[in-house]
């Protein structure tokens, strides 16, 4: 029997268990069934300092009593934990029908190791060559492989299988009284596409040592011009976050504003789990729906939201593959995959030729938003200043400022160079990879949050 | 041959038996090995405006596997009904794969002393049922949406080696994310507020009505005349929930890995040197007052106190095994911060303190909330993040302040801050807890 086939008869002995145990108070239930092994590397001082891999299986009953999301989790010590889960659910006394089977744990899984190992070297080799002012290269590598089966009270279980190869680059170049870092996070759900070492490895050591000369970010309000690809989180947290259902459903500051205006006419933004090598990418998503592409922005106007089950029950919308969890541990919500953003028509030289002054954000890291407010932020690893249409001075790393309801009106330019790049996105302590893809935008007007008065 | 692992032990504790698997490791001549293992059982409910949304129970094991030869070591994690065989021939692989690259050092397992064997708090929690009562009362009668989300964990954990070392120990944490926003014909206000405590009783009777309390003061604070100030204060307050994230920052640099790997701004012989305005201290302990009550860390070593900036000066680091005889730092201090990560040097319960904490009356900025703390930069300390205020003076609050910019350095901050009078509250702090107080700070740029 594959691994596969245990995954599958596992699920099926816990659908059927919940079969049993069905409630007609219940509005909803499923069970949720993962094996995933998952490593990690740490490479610094060009040596593999750490390496760490997690063999992990468990399973998530889950059922919607009321409005009263009920969940148990457990990993596969014993049938004594699947039978509490059950009763805790279900307060079902009598014993459960059959024996839990229990080889799910037994991992043969074959890890590239040593191609893991030997993509690292060639990153940290080409960052260390890339110039002499480059003191410290560190690494994390995560090689994540994950099964899922999910069953519902109707219908047979479906299955589903995901990778991510995630690294984090940071670089660490110094010179006579200065310090910089460089950050960046190749990453794919398609590791054959992560590509060459030496390329990923050369990019981060540029990104520090272009640091080494920033001087001090301006504290100013300003147009910002936001390059694609990983850019894009800028509008992960400024329109996206609030259109997640739950948050819709506390009275996020887009909650009521389907069919109206809510961005510049150029902006159509998609959430899209079918990009190839997107790290958000899946066949299904946690709650076993088929991934489907879901138009969140049309040409400015709000036309759809982020759904999983009970968010999309308690709205009265149309559910949407964005279930989703960090494991079978944590309970399901409605997140991002891919967040894309429409290409334009603008070539991104003109754009930024056409700004006298502001700032150009090359390279952004994370950000974060209040979802009831809309204010966010979102973090320039490497910015420029733009003057008179000409990208001049490197500036320190900063934070640009803003409220989503007047920034997506504000995005004035859309460029033609449509890039994906990955991130990581936390929400309740769950962290879960997501796609950024979209071409080079502009906003009117930002608060550039630096140290320069 | 697969040899499977039959089950928990009989007896009080629930953790894996860690014996299969270090019976494993000697059958493939490993020259060292040890087994962390453990059982966490968690209850988290999320009561929103008088209703429970979300009632959430996890059981899980794990067992954490670390082998060793020759000075390199590799760590495996598995559930804790994994086959020890197939485990440890996947370490094995693992570790002939590190062989020859890794450079470390380590020192033997010590034995937990007695004294230091406490009885800790890993008494039986209350039933979910009780917090889920607790949250619909706490949730509703309030015209604010409010939302709670609290949690209480139990972890069982047994330390074993080949060498014969054997101890374990059960330990509670308790924590809360109270979410409060307010909506008004001038504007809408929103807080979140998080804390962490140790004792279940603390927990229920004070921590929880504290943070709802705080939470709708100032998410009606906020939503009430804001944008209307232009002016603001010389004197920066920074509440204790946003000192935490900046003094967070500079936390790196107290890691005995960090310094190693040159990536602490400590690196390089500067134990003794200024680090902190004269008066700071911070003590990491992983039996005091804090979140946690561990008598060992999750490599078997005793958890001791240690002084890391006494008097402003720079005392000490925190490290584990592997990195101790490399910066001098005893070990202790060696915890797997998340579920995925390896272990690493990080905080038990880290308290900043003063023996001379200052009170502030005068006409003051006082920063409460923050988003996007997560995202400075913990190497050189700059950060930049989003902010709401309060204006406020001889306790009396003036008016709010939104959409600021608050920038600076973390370890600028460090050097020029005085603690405010006043409770410190526990945050989250790299996988451990950091026990701050509100900051009276200086050189911070805020942008409008």
């Amino acid at each position: 029997m594959t691994h596969n086939d245990e995954l599958l008869e596992v699920g099926a002995y816990l659908q059927h268990q919940l079969r049993r145990s069905a409630s007609p108070r219940w509005q909803y239930a499923d069970i949720f069934v993962e094996r995933s092994v998952h490593t990690t590397a740490r490479q610094v001082n060009g040596t593999v300092a750490d390496a760490n891999t997690r063999q992990d299986a468990g399973a998530a009953l889950r059922v919607m009593d009321g409005w009263t999301v009920r969940q148990s989790s457990f990993d596969f010590f014993s049938t004594d934990a699947s039978t509490r889960a059950l009763n805790e659910l279900a307060a079902v006394t009598q014993p459960l029908d059959g024996a839990l089977p229990a080889r799910l744990t037994d991992s043969a899984d074959d890890i590239d190791l040593n191609g893991l190992f030997s993509t690292l070297r060639e990153v940290d080799d080409a960052a260390r060559k890339a110039d002499p002012r480059v003191e410290q290269v560190l690494i994390d590598a995560e090689l994540v492989s994950r099964s899922l089966v999910v069953g519902h009270l109707d219908g047979e279980p479906v299955r589903e299988d995901r990778q991510l190869f995630y690294l984090t680059i940071q670089v660490v170049a110094r010179e006579p009284g200065r310090l910089a870092t460089g950050f960046y996070t190749p990453a794919t759900s398609l590791p054959a596409q992560l590509g060459r070492g030496q390329e990923l490895g050369f990019e981060a050591a540029q990104r520090a040592v272009a640091s080494l000369a920033a001087r001090p970010a301006p504290v100013v309000r300003c147009p910002v011009v936001v390059a694609g690809g990983r850019g894009m989180v800028l509008i992960h947290e400024a329109c996206c976050h609030p259109l997640e259902a739950d948050e819709v459903l506390r009275g996020s500051v887009y909650a009521d504003r389907i069919g109206t205006v809510l961005a510049s006419p150029l902006v159509t933004i998609v959430d899209d789990p079918t990009v190839a090598g997107g790290v958000g990418s899946m066949r299904v998503d946690d709650e076993g729906h088929p991934a489907e592409p879901t138009t969140l922005v049309e040409q400015g106007r709000l036309v759809g939201v982020l759904t999983d089950e009970m968010s999309a029950r308690r709205l009265g919308a149309a559910v949407t593959s964005n279930g989703r969890r960090a494991d079978y541990r944590c309970p399901v919500l409605p997140r991002m995959t891919n967040t894309c953003v429409a290409g334009g028509q603008t070539d991104p030289l003109d754009i930024v030729s056409d700004t006298e002054y502001g700032i150009w954000a090359q390279h952004v890291a994370g950000g974060e938003v209040v979802e009831s407010t809309g204010d966010f932020v979102f973090r320039v690893t490497n910015g420029y200043l733009i003057e008179n249409g000409r990208i001049t001075d490197p500036i320190k790393e900063t934070t640009l400022v803003g409220n989503g309801r007047q920034v997506l009106l504000d995005i004035d330019a859309v460029g033609t160079d449509v890039q994906l790049g990955a991130a990581k996105c936390g929400k309740f302590d769950q962290l879960v990879p997501v796609g950024v893809q979209g071409p080079t935008l502009r906003v009117r007007n930002l608060l550039v949050g630096g140290t320069q008065e | 041959m697969s040899t499977r692992h039959d089950g928990v032990r009989t007896g009080s504790a629930s953790y894996p038996d860690p014996t299969p698997f270090l019976r494993q490791a000697s059958a493939h001549g490993i020259d060292q090995a040890e087994v962390l293992a453990n059982r966490k059982t968690r209850d988290q409910v999320t009561g929103i405006d008088g209703e429970v949304d979300l009632a959430l129970s996890v059981d899980s094991t794990e067992v954490n596997l670390k082998l060793g030869a020759d000075g390199h070591f590799c760590y495996v994690t598995a559930g804790g009904a994994a086959d020890p065989f197939a485990v440890v021939e996947h370490g094995a692989r693992l570790l002939a794969t590190v062989h020859g690259r890794s450079e470390r050092a380590s020192t033997p397992s010590p034995h937990v002393p007695e004294a230091r064997r406490q009885s800790p708090n890993g008494r039986s929690r209350r039933p979910r049922s009780e917090l889920e009562k607790l949250l619909i009362r706490c949730s509703s009668n309030d015209t604010n949406h409010t939302e709670i989300r609290a949690w209480a964990e139990t972890r069982s954990v047994c330390f074993a080696d080949n060498g014969g070392t054997s101890d374990s120990y059960t330990d509670s944490v308790f924590g809360a994310m109270v979410r409060v926003t307010s909506r008004t014909a001038t504007g809408v206000g929103h807080s979140t507020q998080v804390e962490h405590c140790g004792d279940e009783n603390v927990f229920y009777r004070a921590l929880l009505p504290a943070l709802l309390a705080r939470a709708r003061k100032h998410a009606r604070a906020l939503s009430s005349g804001a944008d209307t100030i232009t002016s603001l204060p010389s004197v920066t307050v920074l509440d204790a929930s946003v000192a935490a994230h900046v003094v967070g920052l500079t936390v790196e640099s107290l890691l005995a890995d960090a310094v190693v790997q040159r990536r602490s701004r400590f690196h390089g012989g500067l134990l003794g040197t200024r680090v902190a305005a004269p008066e700071i201290e911070m003590v990491d302990d992983g039996l005091a007052d804090g979140p946690l009550c561990t008598p060992f860390d999750d490599e078997g070593s005793p958890t001791v106190r240690r002084t890391l900036v006494k008097g402003g000066t720079l005392a000490g680091f925190l490290s584990d095994r592997a990195h101790s005889s490399l910066t001098g730092a005893a070990p202790g201090s060696g915890w797997k911060q998340w579920t995925n990560s390896p272990l690493r040097p990080g905080p038990s319960n880290l308290l900043l303190s003063s023996e001379d904490p200052v009170s502030v009356t005068h006409r003051r900025l006082r920063i409460i909330e923050t988003y996007g703390g997560h995202t400075a930069n913990p190497l050189t300390g700059d950060f930049s993040f989003g902010a709401s205020a309060l204006i406020e003076e001889s306790g009396r609050v003036i008016g709010p302040v939104k959409g600021l910019s608050v920038a600076g350095n973390a370890f600028d901050v460090l050097h020029g801050c005085r603690l405010v009078q006043g409770p410190h509250r526990w945050f989250s702090c790299h996988g451990g807890y950091l026990g701050c107080p509100d900051l009276l700070v200086e050189g911070l740029v805020i942008g409008q």
